[in-house]
């Protein structure tokens, strides 16, 4: 597997020394509200109409200066969302004021409500075994339960956007309704947000990313992801390291891909340090708080300004240098993520269904759709889903709304779209828009052709008249599209 | 994945039958034979293993000069074959003359000339008609008896014969039950041979498959010459329906009516490469017009139009009609020996083509490599090697190699110890930047090599193999050794190469 090194500045604190000495437990319920929201989701299978979905409750956190903590899951797509604390006060609305889907963060803001709670201390980085203690929501009520646990492991886990590898506390759960949005303490300050359950135990993303949210929220950044800008394996054997020509003893990993011109990285650059830490050949580096983590978890601790010390060996030779971090927005991948989403691009020429492939198109293949999903996008995905600033995306035929006019073809789905009219189109818009031009230019006839040779040939004059009876036959609004 | 499943034929003798006055059954009978097997399968992993040891049964029948014809896979990997007739009490030791993998069907000797003295050659007929009566005959699992089951001709169409999974032909769909053992035995339409009874199909009752007599006569005329060349491959894609309207008629410029289909792909490894083009709407096929189904009119039923190319024998020329540029013109299609497809089907007989260096094994990518990832080996196996299966001919990086070659285990060895291995079937592109595009090309590239290391790299990893030829070089003596290895490489197939 490729770690695609990522990471996200955040801090030039590097990793703070954890608190030696243990705080006397302060109760913070007051500073946790219950949250209950109203969400629409999209429908990918019927791309244009909107789902309304059962209200969903999870816990805010509250910072201070109006500003309240939670996850991305719970704010993103949310119509309504509101909160109510525990002093017995009454509910109130917030907004959606900064929404992390990558980190899994959103910061809600709340306007024209006086609030006495006492906002929450984000900490630094604790250690693996550190007892701890979090809030959750009890079922079907605005009350909460306070917990104790203790942080069993930190992992580097695929991030809740999908697209990044994050630092993650484990806390074992003592209520299988956690998993949204509960704060964790230690020492009375806050040191992570529980984004999801696995099993019986907590995901909770650290402080220290959250810090960047933070940041990135009051500098009026997009969230954003940061990285190396290179891909890299591990430093595997013996032969290697001679036809590496660096010492037998050396340990860290190779650079095999250079995804951003701007960093200073060779091919077969091998990575030993990252600041101080050492790599060793599985990409591990020992954290002080953390232990034996990815050291992809360190560099997601810094801030996009920062730059990075590394060594590496190039052509045998011991070398040390400072890089720069490469930004990179989720949505530069091909195949995006549109968690944020309520309506799915999309367009509908002649009864076909055309959109962009994303990762939830693939999700609505099931719990494994890692599996179930059609090969050809899967090996998309997993190998070439790719980051270069061109919004290129791969558009697909969802399926096709059988009418007369694409008789013969109304079995075909998944198909890769590749050319309109004999030119190619690497995304939705330039697609439609060769489409619309086809008409435009009063051409006779508008053919789609796609990755597995297939064609598919429609009039223009019919094509106008079967989109008013599809869309009469399969009720869809004249606005979706 | 609906999956056919081979095993087959009928039995249950009806002598009751109007069709079978008992002198003329008792006379059929004599000339349909019991056949066992001894078999060894291939291993796929290590493929110059076989499998333990397993026997079998099927049906055969006799079509005279001292020729039993039954289904290739009653008799695949078999080391030791025997036949013996209805009410006879003695086996006769037997062996396979000539086989022919790709269409499911062997003609077997008996090594005693005189066994088939008084046997009558059973005589074969044309295509039956749907709905018309059958009979098949066999030696199914459970009993030593013969047995006849009666049932009707339900459809004839043009589907994968299962025994390799990768070639198509002509089929008949009977309505008969259909029992394990039954493979390779005779169905009749009165005193005819109209069929060579299968596979069977288990998600359904009442659905056997038997091989038209078509497909039988075409495998006697290619071993006509002492050898057997193989059915061959087309290798079109066509759009089915889309003249279907008058919309695609007018834009392709096919007037007077909707027929023909569109070619959306052509294999570099066919006759039509170079001849017949992607866009191309083929309208007639040996002067036999394609309907926008893709079928033609074959013995009064409408067929697939490739069933027409795939009866012929190499050297002959097919005739097509097509529309290219809105004009229509005539091209001719040569008939090439079958080459092997990018992903193989089932293989038989020899063992699976391999090379060893260093203790690692490569071998190509093929539908029993596959397998071993379980009967859902289409969910289960690798995502590289599902795409592969199912991509490889649409993907440009891997559709003009001639096989996919996957490093499938690693015997453990000083020079490869240190080195992890995490058994991920990885994907062979290239060694010291020399593109694979068969397993010749690894051996001779390794043969030649003169660098210090020897870098195997990969599709879909960035990791690359490294390992020092020297040490290499003289490691692979000690690994066939200590192995068991007969040879470090093996490049023969059932296919014809080259």
């Amino acid at each position: 597997m490729l770690f695609i090194l990522t990471f996200f500045v955040a801090h030039s604190s590097a990793w703070s020394k954890p608190k030696e000495k243990k705080q006397p437990q302060v109760d913070l319920t007051a500073s946790v509200a219950t949250l209950t929201t109203s969400k629409m989701s999209a429908d990918h299978d019927s791309p244009w109409f909107i789902t309304p979905e059962d209200s969903v409750q999870g816990l805010a956190t509250y910072l201070g200066n109006n500003l309240f903590l939670t996850t991305s899951s719970l704010a993103a797509r949310a119509t309504q969302i509101t909160l109510k604390m525990q002093d017995g006060s009454p509910k109130f609305s917030a907004t959606p004021a900064h929404i992390d889907i990558e980190r899994g963060v959103a910061i809600l803001k709340v306007e024209n409500v006086p609030l006495s709670a006492a906002p929450v201390n984000l900490d630094g980085d604790v250690k693996e075994g550190t007892e701890a203690s979090y809030y959750v929501r009890k079922f079907k009520s605005t009350q909460i339960t306070r917990f104790s646990g203790r942080i069993f492991d930190v992992i580097t886990q695929r991030a809740p956007g999908g697209l990044s590898f994050l630092p993650f506390y484990l806390v074992k759960s003592q209520s299988k309704y956690s998993g949204r949005g509960e704060p964790v303490f230690a020492n009375n300050q806050l040191i992570g947000l529980t984004i999801g359950l696995d099993d019986d135990s907590m995901m909770v993303i650290p402080s220290r990313l959250i810090k960047e949210c933070l940041n990135q929220y009051q500098r009026k950044q997009p969230p954003t992801i940061s990285r190396l800008g290179i891909t890299y394996h591990g430093l595997q054997s013996l032969h290697h390291r001679n036809f590496l020509k660096v010492p037998p003893s050396a340990e860290g990993v190779v650079v095999d891909r250079i995804l951003d011109k701007s960093v200073p990285f060779k091919k077969d650059d091998v990575l030993t340090k990252v600041g101080n830490y050492s790599i060793d050949t599985d990409g591990n580096i020992q954290h002080p708080e953390w232990g034996s983590i990815h050291f992809s978890s360190f560099v997601v601790a810094h801030d996009i300004q920062e730059k990075i010390s590394v060594e590496v060996f190039r052509q045998a030779e011991k070398i040390t240098f400072e890089t720069p971090l490469v930004n990179v927005d989720p949505d530069q991948y091909l195949i995006p993520s549109l968690l944020q989403a309520i309506e799915v691009p999309h367009y509908i020429f002649a009864g076909l269904v055309l959109r962009n492939l994303d990762l939830q198109y693939l999700e609505g293949f099931g719990r494994d759709w890692f599996k179930r999903a059609p090969a050809h996008f899967l090996k998309i995905w997993f190998y070439n889903n790719d980051f270069d600033g061109s919004k290129k995306r791969v558009v697909i035929l969802q399926r096709v709304l059988p009418d007369a006019i694409n008789f013969g073809f109304e079995t075909e789905e998944n198909l890769i779209l590749n050319k309109v009219n004999n030119e190619t189109c690497d995304n939705l818009q330039e697609c439609v828009k060769l489409i619309r031009k086809s008409a435009e230019d009063k051409k006779e006839f508008t053919n789609l052709k796609f990755y597995d040779g297939s064609e598919f040939v429609a009039r223009n004059q019919d094509a106008a008249s079967a989109e008013r009876r599809i869309r009469k036959l399969y009720q869809i609004p004249e606005t979706a599209e | 994945m609906l999956r056919l499943k081979i095993l087959i034929i009928f039995w249950g003798w009806n002598l009751f039958s109007p069709d079978f006055v008992l002198g003329n059954a008792l006379a059929l009978r004599r000339s349909v034979f019991k056949i066992t097997t001894t078999s060894n399968e291939l291993d796929f992993k290590q493929p110059w293993k076989f499998h333990k040891q397993s026997t079998g049964t099927g049906t055969g029948f006799y079509i005279g000069n001292k020729r039993i014809i039954t289904n290739a896979h009653v008799v695949a990997n078999a080391t030791f074959i025997s036949v013996q007739r209805d009410g006879d009490h003695r086996s006769m030791p037997a062996v396979i003359e000539f086989i022919a993998h790709d269409s499911d069907l062997a003609l077997l000797n008996v090594l005693d000339d005189k066994y088939f003295s008084g046997v009558a050659p059973l005589q074969f007929s044309g295509i039956p008609k749907l709905q018309s009566p059958v009979s098949a005959v066999g030696y199914p699992t459970g009993g030593d008896q013969l047995s006849v089951t009666e049932g009707v001709v339900s459809r004839i169409g043009y589907r994968t014969y299962v025994h390799t999974d990768s070639h198509d032909h002509l089929m008949i769909q009977v309505s008969s039950a259909i029992n394990p053992g039954n493979s390779g035995g005779p169905v009749f339409q009165g005193r005819n041979v109209v069929g060579v009874a299968f596979q069977t199909f288990l998600r359904a009752q009442n659905v056997g498959y038997i091989i038209p007599t078509p497909i039988v006569n075409r495998f006697l005329n290619d071993i006509a010459d002492g050898k057997y060349q193989g059915h061959p491959v087309l290798g079109l894609t066509t759009n089915r329906g889309r003249m279907s309207l008058p919309a695609s008629t007018r834009y392709y410029g096919l007037s007077g009516g909707e027929r023909g289909v569109v070619v959306s792909k052509v294999s570099p490894r066919s006759g039509a490469s170079g001849v017949i083009q992607p866009g191309d709407v083929l309208t007639k096929i040996s002067g036999l017009d394609i309907g926008v189904d893709g079928r033609v009119v074959f013995e009064n039923e409408r067929v697939d139009f490739e069933s027409i190319y795939d009866l012929k024998l190499t050297g002959d020329q097919v005739q097509f009609e097509l529309l290219r540029d809105r004009k229509l013109r005539e091209v001719k299609v040569p008939v090439l020996k079958q080459s092997p497809p990018l992903v193989l089907g089932h293989t038989y007989e020899k063992h699976p083509r391999y090379v060893v260096i260093g203790g690692y094994v490569f071998t190509p990518l093929s539908i029993d490599y596959l397998e071993l990832f379980g009967k859902d080996w289409y969910q289960n196996a690798p995502l590289p090697l599902r795409y592969l299966y199912l991509n490889a001919e649409l993907d440009p990086l891997f559709s003009q190699k001639k096989e996919i070659i996957i490093m499938s285990d690693r015997l453990s060895h000083p020079v490869n110890q240190t080195i992890d291995w995490r058994g991920n079937h990885s994907v062979l592109r290239s060694l010291n930047g020399q593109s694979i595009s068969e397993l010749e090309d690894l051996k001779k590239f390794y043969d030649e090599n003169q660098q210090e290391y020897l870098q195997f790299e990969f599709y879909f990893q960035q990791d690359a193999l490294i390992l020092p030829f020297k040490e290499t070089k003289k490691a692979d003596s000690e690994i066939a050794k200590k192995y068991s290895l007969g040879s470090l490489f093996w490049f023969s197939s059932i296919y014809p190469r080259g």
